[in-house]
């Protein structure tokens, strides 16, 4: 598809007229904070791409902390009205590939949830390509790319002030076909490949996946899990997870069904009804994570369910570095047979 | 001999002489500027701990989660060791099982910048202690500096107003519980079903309960060490709160949580003298 | 949202039977509001479903009805919240049930086989629904012997016990009823632990399936009497609860490593088990 070029006030004008169609979310500095979050935004101006990556993945976007599954009164019930049509705009290719990961997930493997659907059926997806790594950027380790296009509908890359827009999908095409062709060559490309150097190597997450399959009772986890506190910071800020809660808020014979995120890291989220909990210890909830980020999609939907943006590493409370993580179950874990 | 020095040569020999069964310090984590909580178990590996600026964390609450194994040793601030005197008092742990590795905290850093709490911070140095690594700190470092302005100083709307503007951040990870070195209950008030107390979703009004309650849980108890404060990935600042809650124990009770070796903690205590107005 | 599997669709409470002495354990009849909806609502023995109450929610139960039957049933024991709203329900009320959910029992793989049913407690509902299923005049000569064990802590404590009094002196099943102490009552005569009963029936592992269900311990000491009676682990089905929220695996909460026990499951062989955490 043709690439086209364009300037800060072609982008400026596309956001303005977005808005006046549909919701449009975009990084915005968090107040006082020092960070972005996503926010709904009504032109350019309020944006803010100057960070890597926002405090919150977009995943909310498609999968709210907080998502009415259906609302009652008076003993009648009724599902939500259908959500409205989304862009999100700058949203990084890390987390963008999360979101079609999750899509496997939520739309794939048997039933369908319509909540998610409805929403990734009304989005469409703007990324920005990465021109310079933070710290704790590995995309590159887990089969991501600073310029990665999936799950993108268009993909932009700041080249000085202008944006070289590739059309990843027809409907990325179309918000664009008004642009005039680009006078620019390869160079997003060279930004990109630029990028992915300064990033650490690809782990060889086959091998790892192999040691994990025998590796559930090894001895590693004893030592591994005690600096975890277990909280739910790097869950709930994970692109890819994807547990939910579903309770009912009622109030007078009102209310609405609801589903609210959930942590595997939580005691009670394993607990039965009659008190027996099979992941009781921290260690074993611990172990469920990282076996669940490494092994445990893999075996499910063929990936991996990390994407390397790196939010567990800066927010963990116990300075865990999942990078590390890897690094020490890949020495430690024993090599299991390959299968055939 | 440098205090990182003095901790790793002493940290050896009471492994060595298996004296305790490990050591609870802190070492440095992968990235800049950050600390883990470090358990050693054999003594070559006491070259990994550090103490410095970094090591905000409250190893308290982590010595719970290995106070089976037999003797402790657990590198301790000031903050530390108050945490440590509320869980003895407490019952969570037990004295005689810990050998506390006293070290003068300097005040420990955010992004480079000296956390709130030990702007604050009165007790620098551990309360109790069976051995101090290196000098003490300065104990007048806090006067040079200007605490920000308190809560307590806004009126009850603008408070209102202020702490609901923080709390809407909050996404109910449960980072600020889980460190804390004196929140440690089975089964947590908000994790409660039969019946659920506290609603699970992010909402104002369900997120000012679970502060307001577990700012209640630690009144009289806590001992303002920040770690919620600065676990937090919302960037909350929970100590507004707690700050609050240990400002009117001590008018109150005139007690100050964890920094006596003898006294009870404030909330346990039923004198009849205790200021009884709320009672009309 | 069409096809939406998080609906529930109405069904009325139609007869509501207390099952044991300690009245913990109440049997719900339910039928369709919308009659149509009971045709299309298929299910195999072992599936489950989930029962909504609004505004106090849902949880997951066992189908114990057989498909061929009027009504669907199932028998829940009072634990939480939601159970106690559940068995406070008086007949003619409308709840909501989604479902049905999970794989069942491996009906095809036990065409012309010997059947051993294991079942401890009140577990027993979707073996309940099995059994019914096999015993139906039509289909019960396309299996061979089918044996049965069920026990529970006293006989007031047996689920369905006109039905299993039937079943006891039918020669289409060999039906042994046990229970941890025997009472008063004259009925049944067999004390002891489900294990322990099976390993004195010592029912044949030749050309046989063996289908269990109860709680953890029960399990635990049930399979290896199994393997000493020479069944292969490809030949036990064991059918497990985990805590769940969607039935549908989106939740997340009932993995088994790389397994959901709500869409991979319930009912996973003996053999599968082996290579899955025992995380159940």
């Amino acid at each position: 598809m043709t690439q086209r070029v364009i300037t800060a006030d072609g982008l400026a004008k596309l956001v303005t007229e977005w808005a006046k169609k549909g919701a449009v979310y975009a990084p915005v500095k968090a107040g006082s904070k020092d960070w972005t979050e996503f926010r709904r935004v009504t032109s350019l101006k309020e944006t803010d791409f100057s960070r890597v990556n926002t405090k919150q993945s977009a995943k909310g976007l498609l999968f709210p902390q907080r998502e009415v599954m259906l609302r009652f009164k008076d003993g009648k019930s009724e599902e939500p009205a259908a959500p409205e049509e989304q862009v999100i705009l700058g949203i990084r290719p890390c987390d963008a590939a999360a979101i079609a990961f999750q899509a496997k997930f939520f739309t794939g493997q048997g039933q369908t949830d319509p909540y998610f659907k409805a929403r990734l059926d009304r989005t469409t997806f703007i990324g920005f390509a990465c021109n310079t790594p933070a710290e704790t950027c590995f995309c590159t380790a887990v089969g991501g790319s600073p310029s990665g296009t999936r799950g993108l509908d268009l993909l932009l890359t700041d080249i000085g002030g202008k944006y070289l827009a590739e059309p990843v999908t027809d409907k990325g095409a179309a918000l664009i076909a008004d642009m005039p062709d680009p006078a620019i060559g390869d160079l997003e490309r060279k930004l990109a490949e630029k990028c992915a150097e300064q990033m650490p190597q690809a782990i060889d997450t086959a091998a790892l996946k192999r040691r994990l399959d025998s590796g559930f009772e090894h001895p590693v986890w004893d030592e591994l899990n005690l600096a975890c506190v277990n909280c739910g910071a790097c869950t709930f800020l994970c692109p890819t997870c994807h547990c939910f809660d579903v309770t009912d808020e009622e109030r007078k014979g009102r209310g609405a069904r609801i589903r609210v995120w959930d942590s595997c890291q939580f005691c009670i989220y394993s607990q039965h009804a009659s008190g027996h909990n099979p992941r009781q210890t921290a260690r074993s909830r611990y172990r469920n994570r990282v076996m669940d980020k490494f092994k445990y999609t893999v075996d499910m939907v063929g990936e991996l369910s990390c994407v390397g943006c790196g939010r567990c590493i800066i927010e963990c409370p116990a300075g865990i570095d999942v990078r590390e993580t890897v690094e020490v179950l890949t020495r430690q874990l024993p090599e299991a047979a390959e299968k055939k | 001999m440098s205090r990182e020095e003095a901790l790793r040569k002493r940290a050896r020999e009471l492994l060595e002489s298996k004296q305790v069964v490990m050591v609870v310090g802190h070492r440095a984590a992968s990235t800049k500027g950050k600390a883990q909580p470090a358990f050693i178990a054999k003594p070559e590996d006491a070259e990994s701990l550090i103490f410095d600026e970094t090591c905000g964390q409250n190893l308290a609450g982590h010595l719970l989660k290995v106070k089976h194994l037999g003797k402790i040793a657990v590198v301790t601030k000031g903050c530390d060791s108050r945490s440590i005197l509320v869980l003895l008092k407490e019952k969570q742990l037990d004295r005689a099982q810990l050998h506390i590795l006293g070290v003068g905290c300097e005040g420990v850093k955010e992004d480079g910048k000296l956390s709130d709490s030990c702007i604050t911070c009165e007790y620098p140095n551990p309360i109790v202690c069976d051995e101090m690594l290196g000098e003490p700190a300065p104990g007048d470092r806090l006067q040079t500096l200007n605490p920000k302005p308190q809560t307590g100083e806004l009126t009850s709307d603008e408070r209102w107003r202020e702490l609901s503007e923080d709390v809407s951040r909050c996404i109910r990870c449960y980072a600020c519980r889980q460190v804390c070195p004196n929140c440690y209950c089975p089964v947590c008030f908000v994790d409660a079903s039969q019946p659920a107390l506290v609603g699970k979703t992010t909402e104002l009004s369900d997120n000012m309960v679970f502060h307001i309650m577990r700012a209640l849980h630690m009144a009289g108890r806590c001992v303002e060490c920040g770690s919620c404060a600065r676990a937090c990935p919302m960037g909350i600042d929970l100590m507004k709160f707690n700050r609050k809650a240990a400002q009117i124990v001590k008018e109150r009770f005139n007690v100050v949580a964890g920094v006596k070796e003898d006294d009870a903690p404030a909330l346990t205590v039923f004198d009849p003298n205790d200021k009884q107005e709320f009672i009309r | 949202m069409p096809g939406n599997p998080y609906l529930p669709l109405d069904v009325r409470v139609e007869k509501v039977t207390v099952e044991n002495d300690a009245k913990d354990l109440k049997t719900f009849d339910l039928s369709f509001v919308d009659a149509s909806a009971r045709t299309a609502f298929e299910f195999i023995p072992g599936q489950f479903g989930f029962l909504s109450i609004i505004g106090t929610g849902e949880a997951p139960f066992g189908i114990a009805s057989a498909p061929s039957e009027e009504f669907i049933k199932y028998t829940v024991k009072r634990v939480g919240g939601f159970t106690t709203a559940l068995h406070e329900l008086e007949p003619g009320t409308v709840i909501g049930m989604r479902g049905p959910w999970g794989n069942s029992y491996p009906l095809d793989l036990m065409q012309g086989k010997d059947v051993v049913i294991v079942s401890g407690g009140f577990s027993f509902t979707t073996l309940r629904s099995t059994i019914v299923h096999l015993l139906d005049p039509k289909r019960r000569p396309q299996f061979g012997k089918i044996t049965c064990v069920y026990g529970a802590r006293s006989a007031g404590e047996l689920l369905y016990k006109d039905e299993i009094k039937a079943w006891e002196s039918s020669s289409d099943i060999d039906l042994h009823l046990c229970v941890d102490k025997l009472g008063s009552d004259p009925w049944p005569r067999t004390e002891g632990l489900v294990p322990n009963v099976l390993k004195q029936v010592a029912p044949s592992s030749k050309n046989a399936i063996a289908l269990v269900c109860g709680p953890p311990i029960m399990i635990r000491f049930t399979h290896p009497v199994l393997e000493a009676l020479g069944f292969r682990p490809d030949d036990v089905f064991l059918s497990l609860e985990n805590r769940m929220k969607c039935g549908i695996g989106k939740c997340g909460h009932c993995n088994l490593g790389s397994k959901y026990v709500c869409k991979d499951g319930p009912v996973f062989s003996y053999s599968q088990l082996r290579g899955l955490p025992a995380e159940y």
